[in-house]
């Protein structure tokens, strides 16, 4: 190999003063945009005001009232809900389906993938009224074939009954959610060597045992970043929901980030709605980490 | 071809840039939702100077046309511009978020010169970032004394005046198909809650809805119906109290689980949907002859009137009755202020200048005598006293509903008590709750005791 000159070596790796030059421009931008809003969101938290003018000190009362705010906990539980959903509805339907997608017996594949990511590039509020016009009680599409197939009593009020409206809302966002995954699965599947599938299918491998012995260790990287996508993804969730059923009936589909909307400018309380948003990111960031470790620790064992 | 190429893509950005430029300029807005517009007003006279003010309101075209302090407000500018040409009044509307815009400008000492303003927190929020004038020694008593003063009062923090009543309104009106419940045996609505309910046994019988409610927002059924039934069970005083965090006033006591109580037992005789429609779908359903009664604020008698036509047999057989009771019908019932018209604290600085009188002229044609004539002709409460108007020559609808006025007084909302938002919205969805059966009125009145111990400030 030849030898690099000192010319060349330092075009490649410049001097430490240059990267940080070259850097700054980006990480101004980034501490604008980022940082910037996070720390003001804590120090805003320490004071109670309804207007940046007013802004009356009070120490920690609010981040200790956030400890034994049970409306905020309820929320949060709402939120891991959704997130258990999503990740099994988006991710492992996302996976199945790009199996799928990507066996040869299947055709059209391509329709089936653009029709999947459709949803998409739909915005969640306008998916949220066309769903809320399909679980409507009276004219609903759902109620409607229920009634034809003599099923009145199970044709009820989706989100209006506190047991059905958790679920009834998750259903939407798993629908619009698989796309974007499947379609990075499948672009993941693409770098598999098919001669793997091959020798596989000669030595009678069935397509459960490709997909778990082949598709899955090979891609699990991917399968992580999809992953802490969905639940950081999942943790903001708040325009679904505001559009279907605005956190009702009773408190029952309430998220983090609309009880949030609901304190800072329905109520008129900054501070406390600050403090709410710092919750927030703090539970996001923790179950973003947890997810990881926990996608790690269960591919560390086929790694080896 | 490398160079065709290169010019092609220079051209392409190029372009792209110029259809970036054109693209940021803001795109008319024709429903004037959160957008501001200009209406130019030429000058007749050239002696006079060319003036303009703005004006913050929240009333789009669409509002406009349907609701009717909407459509009095727009007649009042109308008219204000046709007598002073000179003067260009500059609207700016803000819908849904009047409150929080309001407050974000005075944050910003960027006041509109007139805005609508409410009463409770918000205007103190705006007294306390000096940004609303006090109006006491700009208009004349003459024009002040107009007002019913307990209405004006609202208006008053530190005996200064920081508003103008714009429109009242009741909040809990029962609008009944007379039709129907002469059917289950009724010619008037009954007074109380155990008729009312044995009547709605019947209209289950018949596979109709006694109440046609939506409450998805979880404001509407705890501002039009628990208001009054709250206010017959723990009294006036206990708002108060209430709003200012008096430990010795609570929820977990008999009075309040009994006022649950009445919820629980009028839930089973609402609308299948109530909790995940709103109010306007909910007043479809009773035009559709779905439901008998509803409990509304009064801006649904304007829905009413404007699907007369589509709906005549319905509409000829609604009538406006009193709010029931445990023992007869209610006096006190949920209504108030609806919103007040507020000055710029900036004016102050050039009192005597063209535009100060011509923003001081528009506050008196927007709470004079010409828009005040127009809301009552259309069946909503006047904001001034010793209006002159024919009862007769109103739809019958509004006949009964003023009627109803003139026996009632308000109790004011539980925001604008000044209770803490938390508790409010708090009850409005464990009132869901124990209507449907998900929660029993004592596990609702410990909820909200908890809440008011824990959460308010």
């Amino acid at each position: 190999m030849k030898k690099r000159s000192y010319q060349e070596k330092d075009i490649l790796k410049p001097p430490a003063w240059q990267m940080w030059a070259y850097l700054l421009p980006s990480a101004l931008l980034f501490a604008v945009v980022f940082i910037v809003p996070i720390v003001y969101a804590v120090y805003c938290g320490f004071f109670d005001f309804t207007s940046p003018r007013n802004m009356e000190f009070v120490g920690l009362r609010y981040y200790k009232k956030l400890l034994s705010d049970t409306y905020f906990w309820n929320a949060f539980k709402h939120n891991l809900i959704f997130v258990a959903v999503s990740l099994v509805g988006q991710i492992g339907l996302a996976f199945l389906l790009a199996n799928l997608m990507n066996s040869r017996y299947i055709r059209f594949s391509g329709f089936y993938r653009t029709m999947t990511f459709l949803p998409q590039i739909l915005s969640a509020i306008v998916i949220g009224f066309v769903w809320g016009m399909l679980y409507d009680y009276n004219y609903g599409l759902l109620n409607i074939i229920l009634r034809a197939a003599g099923l009145d009593q199970m044709a009820i009020d989706w989100l209006g009954e506190s047991k059905t409206a958790l679920v009834s809302v998750c259903v939407p966002m798993v629908w619009q959610g698989i796309g974007l995954y499947l379609l990075v699965m499948l672009a993941a599947m693409s770098s598999i060597d098919k001669e793997i599938y091959e020798m596989a299918e000669l030595d009678g491998a069935s397509g459960w045992q490709r997909m778990t012995k082949i598709t899955f260790p090979l891609i699990k990287n991917t399968i992580v970043v999809c992953a802490v996508l969905c639940v950081s993804g999942t943790m903001k969730v708040f325009d679904h929901i505001y559009a279907m059923t605005g956190g009702g009936p009773g408190q029952s589909t309430t998220v983090l980030a609309l009880y949030a909307y609901n304190v800072s400018f329905k109520q008129i309380k900054f501070g406390y709605g600050s403090v709410l948003s710092v919750g927030i990111l703090i539970l996001s960031l923790f179950l973003v980490a947890a997810s990881n470790l926990l996608v790690k620790l269960l591919t560390r064992g086929k790694e080896a | 071809m490398k160079k065709l190429l290169r010019i092609f893509c220079c051209l392409l950005t190029v372009v792209l840039c110029l259809s970036a430029c054109t693209g940021g300029s803001p795109a008319p807005d024709q429903s004037g939702n959160s957008s501001t517009e200009s209406k130019q007003v030429s000058s007749s006279t050239k002696t006079e100077e060319p003036v303009k003010i703005s004006f913050l309101h929240m009333y789009n075209e669409e509002i406009a046309s349907s609701f009717v302090d909407g459509a009095a407000t727009m007649q009042a500018i109308e008219q204000f511009e046709k007598d002073y040409p000179n003067v260009e009044v500059e609207q700016i509307v803000a819908v849904d978020d009047m409150t929080q815009r309001v407050l974000t400008l005075s944050a910003a000492q960027d006041m509109p010169d007139l805005f609508m303003v409410f009463q409770g927190s918000s205007l103190e929020t705006l007294v306390k970032n000096d940004a609303v004038l006090p109006l006491d020694d700009v208009y004349s008593k003459e024009h002040l004394d107009r007002f019913y003063p307990e209405e004006l009062n609202v208006f008053r923090i530190q005996d200064k005046l920081y508003g103008m009543t714009l429109y009242t309104e009741t909040t809990s009106v029962v609008v009944y198909n007379k039709k129907l419940w002469k059917e289950a045996g009724y010619d008037s609505f009954p007074p109380t809650w155990d008729e009312v309910l044995k009547a709605g046994e019947y209209f289950k019988g018949k596979g109709i809805d006694t109440f046609a409610v939506g409450d998805q927002n979880q404001t509407l059924f705890r501002d039009c119906t628990f208001i009054s039934i709250c206010n017959e069970h723990m009294g006036e005083d206990w708002f108060g109290k209430i709003a200012a965090n008096d430990p010795a006033a609570g929820f977990d006591n008999e009075n309040f689980t009994a006022a649950l109580e009445r919820v629980q037992s009028l839930g089973g005789y609402f609308n299948a949907d109530w909790k995940s429609i709103v109010d306007t779908e909910a007043c479809g359903q009773y035009l559709d002859g779905k439901a008998a009664t509803m409990i509304n604020g009064c801006w649904v008698l304007g829905q009413l009137e404007n699907s007369a036509e589509e709906y005549p047999e319905i509409f000829e057989n609604t009538g406006v009755a009193m709010f029931p009771g445990e023992t007869g019908e209610l006096t006190q019932i949920g209504g108030g202020v609806g919103c007040g018209l507020g000055l710029s604290k900036a004016l102050e600085a050039e009192k005597g200048s063209a535009r100060y009188e011509a923003a001081v002229k528009l506050g008196e044609y927007l709470t004079g005598d010409a828009y005040n004539l127009y809301t009552v002709e259309h069946g909503m409460k006047p904001a001034i006293q010793g209006l002159e108007f024919d009862m007769s020559a109103l739809p019958q609808l509004s006949q009964e509903y003023l009627t109803m006025c003139e026996k009632t007084h308000y109790i004011s909302l539980f925001d604008r008590h000044g209770i803490d938002g938390q508790v409010t919205s708090v009850l409005g969805s464990m009132l869901q709750d124990v209507a449907s059966g998900d929660m029993t009125p004592e596990e609702g009145a410990k909820l909200m005791q908890t809440t008011y111990e824990t959460l308010v400030d």
